[in-house]
């Protein structure tokens, strides 16, 4: 029967729930073992993603990515933080703050898989479909 | 119109933007190639949605798997990379359709290739659509004339009906899909080609015959050639059909011809084999069948509640060696309501269109013929099929009595009328009167090899006429007495006169 990665997540989750940091030493190598006897250590990156889910929903966390044009400052991302934890109804935002010098200006928001695009490239793209034809 | 005032314009319609953005969906690319694309997150993309890859080519989520999505790339895959954003649409795959696309050659997203003009969409049809129901649809009873003797006397269609066109490569199976668009001229019908795979040559001296022959005006080419991606291969037939149905529900007639539905299938098979769904018979999906019978059942005849409109099907189908019994001819056979069963060996042979009269059929029959025409051609498929059978005894012409020499005599110019040259298509009215005159023994007593000669004169000869005999027939549509009479006498002056 095959495990999907939702479930291995699950399990990680299970095994490190309300453990103390001295305590998840040994469950943890025991959970890679497991992987490995299943040959399923190269699903890793995805049981990760996976587990971040699951970790995030049972804490009221949400992890998001906050793409600009230059580096932010504290302020701006105090008010995002704000922002995505009153839409998402959530205690804790994670920001990370990543660079990214083409989208011009403004800044793009990523939760998941959910994103806000108020970058000035995205807003270019818009415009230009509202203005052309097509598809 | 100056400068100023184009710029006016295209400030107050940039100050008029709304750029209100909301949240969009999106999804990561874990891995591209092959046309096919796999896609992490994208957590709430419907079935056959379209989703935009950054790089700006447009792809269609086909498979829904737990961990991701497997996206069939529109497009030229080799400009996306792995690690790209995709963004789902939230629209189902759709593609425009106006007016303006008739005498156009588009592709399957409803871009024009033709280098005029582009075309602005009045109107978003779904690509993929579940088919009439049945009480909205009425039984087919308008012809379709498709100008070729051999199948308006035989083998007639119908405005509504699926009629099949199958045989081996070079039997002429596009050149009647031609024909008949070329003969629907007046016919008040629209025609839609769809080109599936094919080379780009055929189809741009097909573009060509079409214009010559004023074709043009009602006719729309949908092309997904042989160096396009099987993903437009794959929709292209479903693209031809939604800008049919565009047409049907404004109430009109439709003509669409879907050329060929063999490639369709290996596009198919191979967007399937690269998403890894697993292979069936000849390496063929599972839902293969499901793949025509979903884009036939879409012609159809509707009744005057939903305004009356109608397709007609005329798909066409290659066999390897003649092998009917194949896996896709089989399935397309038996969706479709009757075939044309076209054979190389007729074909070589000199008879062209290479029709087989004794294996093709037409279920809706007699009621899509004028009564004219059924009457004048009852017994033509029966006379035709007795003369086969005797065929071989032909060889023995001194053994046989009477009866059986007249039988062959009569079925040998049965076979020289029924040839017919390629881009001639010919009215109705004209064929009911030179079977008119084959089936009364007008024709006995001409030499089988100067038949041809007799019917391109007999024909010339009642176009000069005064109030003539094809005018008549066109007018009553069937064989009253008047028309009988119109007929006889005009057969026995040209008699006269040819001796």
């Amino acid at each position: 029967m095959k495990i999907s990665t939702a479930d291995w997540a699950q399990v990680l989750y299970e095994t490190v729930k309300g453990r103390s940091q001295e305590e998840i030493g040994e469950p943890l190598s025991n959970f890679v073992k497991a992987l490995a006897r299943q040959k399923q250590l190269g699903k890793i990156e995805r049981i990760l993603e996976k587990f971040s889910q699951i970790w995030n929903r049972e804490n009221s966390a949400v992890d998001c990515e906050v793409i600009s044009a230059q580096k932010l400052e504290d302020k701006m991302i105090g008010k995002i933080r704000n922002f995505v934890a009153e839409k998402y109804q959530v205690e804790t935002v994670n920001v990370k703050n990543r660079i990214e010098e083409s989208i011009g200006g403004g800044v793009k928001i990523q939760i998941g898989d959910e994103m806000l695009d108020e970058s000035v490239s995205g807003r270019l793209g818009r415009l230009r479909k509202e203005l052309t034809y097509g598809v | 119109m100056d400068k100023s005032y184009i710029i006016e314009q295209l400030k107050s319609q940039i100050e008029g933007f709304k750029s209100a953005a909301k949240t969009e969906k999106v999804g990561k690319v874990l891995e591209v190639g092959d046309g096919v694309a796999k896609v992490s997150g994208l957590s709430e993309v419907m079935s056959s949605e379209l989703v935009e890859f950054e790089s700006g080519v447009v792809g269609v989520a086909l498979n829904l798997e737990a961990d991701e999505v497997g996206v069939m790339i529109m497009g030229d895959y080799t400009k996306i990379k792995e690690g790209e954003t995709v963004k789902s649409s939230g629209k189902i795959l759709s593609i425009p359709v106006s007016d303006k696309m008739i005498g156009r050659v588009i592709d399957p997203l409803g871009q024009t290739i033709d280098g005029k003009e582009e075309i602005k969409a009045e109107k978003f049809y779904p690509v993929e659509k579940i088919a009439p129901g049945v009480m909205t649809r009425k039984s087919v009873h308008q012809p379709v004339q498709t100008g070729i003797k051999a199948i308006d006397a035989m083998i007639p269609i119908g405005r509504g009906q699926r009629e099949l066109i199958i045989g081996d490569r070079q039997t002429g199976k596009t050149a009647i899909a031609i024909d008949t668009i070329i003969n629907q001229k007046g016919q008040n019908m629209k025609c839609v080609y769809v080109a599936i795979g094919q080379k780009e040559s055929k189809i741009a001296r097909i573009v060509a015959e079409l214009e010559k022959a004023g074709a043009m005006e009602y006719t729309t080419v949908v092309v997904a050639g042989a160096s396009d991606p099987a993903a437009l291969s794959f929709i292209a037939p479903y693209s031809g059909c939604a800008l049919a149905e565009y047409f049907m529900d404004k109430g009109e007639d439709v003509l669409v011809v879907y050329d060929d539905l063999s490639r369709h299938a290996w596009a198919y098979r191979q967007v399937s084999l690269i998403l890894r769904r697993p292979p069936g018979r000849e390496a063929y999906p599972g839902d293969v069948f499901y793949l025509h019978s979903r884009l036939l059942e879409r012609s159809a005849k509707l009744n005057e509640d939903f305004g009356g409109g109608s397709i007609t099907a005329l798909p066409i189908i290659e066999t390897q060696a003649g092998d009917v019994s194949a896996y896709i001819p089989t399935n397309v056979i038996s969706i479709t309501d009757g075939q044309i069963y076209l054979e190389s060996d007729l074909f070589y042979k000199g008879v062209r269109p290479a029709v087989n009269v004794g294996l093709s059929v037409s279920r809706v029959g007699g009621s899509a013929q004028i009564k004219a025409m059924k009457k004048v051609a009852g017994k033509l498929r029966l006379d035709l099929a007795q003369f086969r059978e005797l065929e071989a005894f032909a060889q023995f012409g001194s053994d046989l009595d009477e009866k059986t020499r007249a039988q062959i005599e009569r079925g040998k110019r049965t076979v020289e009328i029924l040839k017919q040259g390629q881009y001639e298509p010919m009215a109705v009215e004209n064929q009911v009167a030179i079977i008119y005159a084959l089936t009364n023994g007008y024709l006995d007593d001409v030499e089988v090899e100067k038949i041809k000669a007799w019917e391109i004169d007999f024909h010339k000869f009642l176009k000069s006429q005064g109030k003539n005999v094809i005018e008549i027939i066109r007018e009553k549509r069937e064989l009253s007495d008047e028309v009988v009479e119109a007929l006889e006498k005009g057969i026995k002056e040209f008699k006269e006169i040819y001796q």
